[in-house]
Order: C-alpha cells, then structure tokens, then sequence
C-alpha cells in the first residue's frame, strides 16, 4: 500500500506544477495535458478499437483477421507502455500495485503480441502462401507444431529476461544440462523428431501419395507424425516406418509431380504377324479400358523377334496409383477379347533344346 | 416478380438501359476531383463546433479516429464499388448482401443523406451568396431566391453533360484546395499552440481536453465532417472508365487528399487568432481565421467569393450523388420507374436530378417556414451526417456478410484492411451514431431523420417491395444471390 500512496503523492505533485492545476482537482490533473499524451491517447483508442474489430471479424468473418489482430495488439501494447507515467493514476490504479507493474504488464504483453503475430504470420505468409501452392496440401502439423513452439518459448525467455529482469543464463544452463540428460535417454526419439522435420522440409511425398520405400511394400502415406510414418499397403494393413528409415531410404513416389503412372505389360505373337497391325489391334484394345488416360495415349512398342517370337510391350498411363490391379485386368480382358475376334494368336516363346544321342564315356571325362 | 410491374420494368430498362444509358467519361483525377469537391465544404465549417464539445486535444482525438474509420471505409468500398460497379453505390452493396430489404435500407439512408446535405449546403451557398451581394451592390434578397438560383444552376449543368459536370468539379476543388493552401501559408506564421488551448477548462478538465474524455466523444459528429460525403464516389462507376480499378484509384487519392486537408485545418484554424473559442462558435471558421491574420489587407468580397467557391463545390458534387443515387433506386422500381428516365442526347439521369432538387428545396422551405425557430442549416446537416452514418453502418455489414457468405465472389480489387478493417469502419459508425443521440442539439435532426426513415420503410413494406424490376443491380444481386424471382 505504501509504494500505492507514494505514486499518488508524485502525481499530485506533478500536478501542482502545471499551469491548470489552478482549476483542476486531482482527478483530472492525470488527464493527459500535452500534444505527445494526447497523440498517445489516440493511439490507445484507436487501436483498442482495431484490435476489438479484429477480434469481432476473426469470430463472425474469418480466422484470416488473426493476423491483424496480432499488428493491432502490438501497436496498442507500445502506445499503452508509452502512456505508462499518465494512464496509471486515473483509470489502472485499481488493477496495478504500482506504475512499474503497469510497465512490466505492458512489455509482457508486447513480447507475446510479437510472438502472436509471428506464428500468425508465419501461418499465413509461410504455410498457407511460400509452402501452400505447388498444387499439394499443406505443410504437415508437425513442423507447424514445432515452430509454433519455438517462437513461443523465446517470447518468455525474452520476457523472464527483460521483463522481469531474471538472467536467463542460468536458466539455459540448466536447460542446456536437462536438454543434455533428455538428448541421451531419447537419442532414437529425438533423430526421428529431426529426421521428421527433415522429411517435412524435403517434401519427398505427401499425405494422400502413393509411395515405395525401399524394398518395403508400395502404399498410401496415411499420416506423418512426430515418429513416424504410416503407409497403408494394397492389403489394407498398415506399415509404421520409423522416420529415420524414411529419411535414409530411397523413395519412390508415383502420385508427385503428377498423378499419371505409367504401366508396362509384355505380349508375344508369332514371328511372321505384321507388327503395324498388332500395334493398331492391341492400342485399339487398350485404349478401352476405362482406367487408362487418354492423355499421355497408349502405346504399344515392338521389341522385335526373341526366342521364337516377337514381342510386343503394352504401355500405357492410368490416374490413380490404387487402381493399377484392376487396370490391368481390364487391359488385359480388353486385349484378349480382341485376339479373339482376330486372326492373331498369342504365340510363346519357345527355346529348342537339341539332345545329343552320342553316348558320354566316362573315360573321356 | 409483380405480373403489373414486369412490363413497365421492361420498357423502362429498354428506354434508361438500352446501349448505354449513362456517359462513361471519368478517369481517376475526374473521380479524385469530384469526390474531394463533394467533402471541400466540411474542410471550411461545421467541423468547428467540435472544438467547444471536445476542445482542441479531444477534436484532434476525434478527428483521428474518424480518419482511421474513413480510411478503413475507403478501402472496403472500393474493393465493393470494382466487385459491384453499379450507379447504386451502397443501394448495390446492401442489396446483394442482405437481399431487397438491406438493398432498400441502404438506399433510403444514402438518398437522405445526399437531398438533404444538398438542402444544407445550399443555406450556406445561399448566405454566402447573400453576403457578397450585400457587399457588391447593397441590394439584400430574401433567401429564398439565391437558395432556387443555386439549385437552378448547378442541378442545369448536371443534366448539361457528365463531362461538364467532371470539369467543374475538379476546377472547383483545385482553386478551393488552393485558397486552402494559401490560409496555410498566412497562418503557419501566426500559429501558436495557447490559441488553440483557449477553451475554458471544466472541472475535472485539462487544458487540451476542457471536457475531460467524454469530450471526445462528443466531439466525434463534428469531426465526421470532415470527411463526409466522400463514399459518394461509389455513384459515379457507371459513368467511369474502367471502374474496377479506377473506382478504388480514386477513392482512395480522395480520401488521402482530404485528410491531409483536415490535419491542416484543424491545426491552423484552431491555433491562431482569435483562438479555439472564437472559431468554434464561428459560422464560417477559415474566414474568421483569415480576416483576423490579415487585419487591414482584409478584403470580405474575394474571402466570401472563396468561400462562396467551397460550397459551391460541395453543391456540384452532392447534385450530382443524389441524381445517381435517385436514378439507381428508381430504376429498380424502389422509387417510381418515370425517376429513372435518362436525357436522350445528354445521357444524364435528369428526372431524378429534378426530383431531388425539388424535394431539397422544399426541404429547406419546409425547416426554415417551420413554427419552431429551428437552426435550418445545422438540422438539414444533423440529418443527412446521421443518414449518412447509418448507410455506412448498413454498407460495412453488407461488405462483412459477403466476405464470409462469398468468399469466392469476384474481387478485381481487394483491401489490404480486409474484413477487419469494415468491421472497424463499423465500430467506429456505430460509436459515432450513438454520440449523435448522446448530443441534445443533434436531436431536432435524428427525430426529422427517423421520420423520413419510418415512411420509406413503411412505404417499402406495404407497396414499393412489389415493384422491383431487374435492373443491373438486382439482376448482379440475384445471380449472386441465387434469387430467381423477387417476391
């Protein structure tokens, strides 16, 4: 109560000092007397109505007006700790124990307004516009979830520092200590965590891609998270590859840059079959089967005569990575229905193995 | 759609929209001048009475804050006005957000703003007009007759041609923002900030807020004033070119200019002789400034000519808001279709800028032949900042409800406020709107505004809904909406 009195005291006395204090009590010797107060008395007005109207739009509009939320609260914060020496004794002396605390809350509030508008910003500008495009969906949560972090946690230890003066030093000592004890019992967690937001910046693939890693089975990404990644197989289980793994194994994506895929079969007909006919036949054939794109068209290249016969590759491009099966079952139908309203045969190839009748000595061996 | 109401729609469409019933003509500095000529008036008086609510500290509080809610204002109509560029203005933006209702709502408030600012500027053109002929010849004519001159004039050269109409407007805002410029440069000399802290400080007061906070409240009306009217711009995108981004240009510049204007103002005028408490009861504040700088080299005919020049100015530019207004209500069947009528050779709406020319001047008649001795000039304003106030509330709404319903909406120009800053546009009207009730001198005005109000919505309910035929706007407000008939 002491220190409350004692400010009371220095107002009173600041307020003798001015000229109007002749024909003003008290109370209004704290309003604001001079053109710099009066233009931070704007500030304070009007930007608490800005931040009110970003607060307002967020609810009723969009959650886009968040970020101007953060640019409002920044701007009321530094006009509110500019106005700390006059604003206190009229209308905050109630909620304050003294001017300082007044002080300290406003550049508390200032460090966690940059931080808001930071990730804000980050969220906007980062995420949703420099990573957003590429026609691929967003950054995945986890990288979002560890900068969020980030910048938090250097808000307060930038308030602990300057606001209330407390050394950090001390505290990321022990922080370096306990981040040293945690590192060591959770090195495998801790590499799948990096190796995760390695993945998330390298991009290699997506949720929703169809992938191969290494030699494991190919499948869908179904989620990546802060250990692993979860891909979804043609046999509907589910392989949890560890993040690390992911990061050093080769990875094959056939859904990025685009969704086409191509697929290639063989078939074989005899040697003495003209190939123009067979290629019209079988793209004919083909093109049919309503997996198959039309763009890039099939095409039916012919790799000449082998083992007896020619052979013929069938190539050609479906949408969707999960249909190959059934694509080619219907290429396949589609081909063979058509040889069978034709004059072609499929041929095999056929190797001849001559046998000797001359019988073997086993002196000569 | 009204079966008796369709045909006569039709033939109204094919004689006022046929081709191209208004001129495109205005670029961005024809709209800059016409819509800082609309404003000029408020840069040389009304706004003074804010100094004796609020003092010099609280008007400049005020006036900073009115200039962050036209600024907010400012951009989200341009970002309506290049999606929706129909001679409508806030009629458009209320109808294709809230529907026939909103679009009527919107409508009515900005016609009473416009008549009846054009009913007060022409008392003051009127008086100033007096005042110089006194001057000149002697000869003293009852009001009246300047006040049907003035109208006779300036509502002639609007049905005359857009083109003339645009050249006027941006001679008269040069020469007046240049009789602006030279106050400046007389008064920066003469300037002391005691002047401006001369008002009598209340108890609980300082000596830049004499009226403690509540003094910058109260002082809020008077700084709209500074920037009135300057949304009018909105009127004049059918006679633009390219309004999708000449339009926003132009708004935009206007409202820079004006500010700029306003600062400048309220400075100088208040911070030289005869100080804040003289000026705030003058009725022409920049000439009571002026004579009391110049002392002997004072000459009343060229400083009432200037200011006679200002409302001029104004007058101009609030004939032509109200013709557009009018015509665009009309020719949608809110208003009878015969106001939508355009002059075959001028292509200017000419009914509807007769009709408003009548109603305006009967209005004066009516306030100044009324019983009780009523202050004409300041109860016409009171009205039309106070309609004015309400159609920015309606078009703020309109602007908050079609970016969150159609977000998808065709932007051609997009404001950097987004929906926060309409919704602090919004805030800061409704704040003002209240301060209006709050002041007893504002109350003659708001009761004659409701009044007028109340009878359109009436007029509305019972007979005008089921007229609406589809002219651009609500054909442009049905596709958006997914309307297909008006009920």
């Amino acid at each position: 109560m002491t220190s409350n009195q004692g400010s009371v005291a220095l107002f009173h006395q600041a307020a003798m000092m001015q000229p109007t204090a002749l024909h003003a009590d008290l109370q209004s010797s704290s309003l604001p007397d001079g053109l710099y107060d009066i233009l931070l008395l704007a500030g304070i007005i009007i930007f608490s109505i800005t931040s009110l109207s970003a607060i307002l739009s967020s609810i009723f509009v969009k959650k886009d007006n968040l970020l101007y939320l953060g640019t409002q609260l920044i701007l009321l914060s530094i006009f509110l700790l500019l106005s700390t020496h006059w604003i206190y004794g009229p209308w905050l002396s109630d909620i304050f124990r003294d001017v300082d605390e007044l002080t300290r809350f406003a550049e508390f509030m200032l460090f966690m307004s940059i931080a808001y508008t930071l990730d804000m910003g980050i969220k906007v500008f980062v995420w949703g516009r420099a990573l957003g495009p590429y026609g691929r969906r967003s950054v995945p949560p986890l990288l979002i979830g560890a900068v969020r972090v980030l910048i938090y946690l250097f808000a307060v230890l930038f308030v602990i520092q300057f606001v209330y003066d407390k050394s950090i030093t001390a505290l990321a000592a022990l922080s370096g200590a306990f981040a040293l004890i945690v590192g060591l019992s959770a090195q495998t967690t801790l590499g799948e965590m990096f190796a995760g937001i390695a993945i998330a910046l390298s991009r290699p693939f997506q949720i929703g891609d169809w992938v191969k890693v290494g030699n494991l089975n190919e499948g869908k990404v179904l989620n990546m998270t802060w250990r692993m990644v979860q891909i979804e197989t043609r046999d509907r289980d589910v392989l949890n590859v560890p993040n690390r793994t992911v990061a050093d194994q080769s990875i094959r994506n056939f859904t990025y840059p685009n969704r086409a895929v191509r697929i290639t079969e063989a078939i074989h007909f005899s040697q003495n079959e003209n190939p123009k006919l067979i290629q019209d036949l079988l793209s004919e054939a083909i093109a049919n089967a309503p997996e198959v794109l039309a763009d890039p068209a099939p095409f039916v290249l012919y790799r000449g005569a082998k083992d007896g016969v020619a052979e013929y590759y069938l190539r050609y491009f479906i949408d969707d990575y999960q249909n190959k099966d059934i694509a080619t079952e219907h290429v396949w139908k589609n081909v063979i229905d058509r040889i069978a309203g034709s004059d072609f045969k499929i041929a095999f190839p056929r190797r001849v193995i001559e046998l000797s009748a001359e019988p073997v000595s086993i002196a000569k061996v | 759609m009204n079966s008796n109401a369709a045909p006569a729609g039709r033939r109204i469409a094919e004689t006022t929209n046929g081709g191209r019933p208004l001129r495109r003509y205005a670029g961005v500095w024809a709209l800059w001048g016409l819509a800082v000529s609309a404003v000029i008036p408020g840069e040389y008086s009304g706004w003074n009475t804010g100094l004796l609510e609020g003092g010099f500290g609280g008007l400049l509080i005020a006036t900073l804050l009115v200039i962050v809610m036209y600024l907010c204002l400012c951009y989200s109509l341009g970002e309506m006005a290049a999606a929706m560029p129909f001679t409508g203005g806030g009629y458009a933006f209320g109808r294709s957000a809230f529907g026939p209702i909103g679009g009527f709502l919107a409508g009515l408030a900005q016609n009473i703003a416009y008549v009846l600012t054009a009913a007060a500027v022409v008392v003051s053109a009127g008086h100033a007009l007096d005042k110089l002929v006194i001057i000149l010849s002697g000869w003293d004519a009852p009001d009246i007759l300047y006040w049907a001159l003035v109208y006779g004039v300036f509502v002639f050269i609007n049905i005359y041609g857009v083109a003339l109409t645009f050249r006027l407007a941006v001679g008269l805002t040069v020469v007046t923002l240049l009789v602006l410029a030279a106050f400046a440069l007389v008064a920066i000399p003469n300037f002391r900030i005691a002047y401006a802290l001369d008002i009598a400080v209340a108890p609980g007061g300082s000596r830049w807020l004499p009226n403690g906070l509540s003094g910058i409240a109260l002082s809020v009306p008077f700084a709209i004033w500074f920037l009135v009217l300057v949304e009018m711009l909105t009127l004049a995108t059918e006679e633009t070119e390219n309004p999708e981004t000449n339009v926003p240009k132009g708004l935009i510049a206007s409202v820079w200019t004006l500010i700029v204007a306003a600062l400048i103002v309220l400075v100088l005028n208040s911070g030289i002789p005869p100080g804040a408490s003289a000026i705030g009861k003058a009725p022409e504040p920049l000439l009571t400034g002026f004579s009391a700088i110049l002392g002997r080299f004072y000459n009343p005919a060229v400083l009432e000519l200037m200011t006679l020049l200002a409302y001029a100015a104004g007058f101009h530019a609030t004939v032509y808001a109200f013709g557009r207004s009018i015509f665009a209500f009309a020719r949608a069947g809110y208003f009878p279709l015969w106001l939508a009528a355009t002059h075959p050779t001028r292509k200017t709406p000419h009914a509807a800028l007769i009709a408003g020319g009548v109603v305006g001047f009967g209005a004066v008649c009516l306030v100044k032949f009324s019983p009780r001795a009523l202050e004409i000039e300041a109860v016409l304003l009171n009205m039309a900042v106070f309609a004015a106030t309400i159609s920015y509330i309606i078009m703020m709404l309109s602007y908050l409800k079609l970016r969150r319903d159609m977000p998808d909406m065709k932007r051609p120009y997009v404001s950097p406020l987004g929906a926060t800053g309409a919704m602090t546009a919004l805030v800061v009207a409704i704040v003002a709107a209240f301060m209006m009730f709050h002041n007893p001198s504002y109350r003659p005005g708001l009761l004659g505004c409701a009044a007028v109000y109340a009878l359109g919505v009436i007029y509305f309910l019972l007979y005008g809904r089921k007229k609406i035929v589809t002219s651009p706007e609500e054909r442009f407000a049905m596709e958006l909406r997914g309307e297909t008939t008006h009920d």
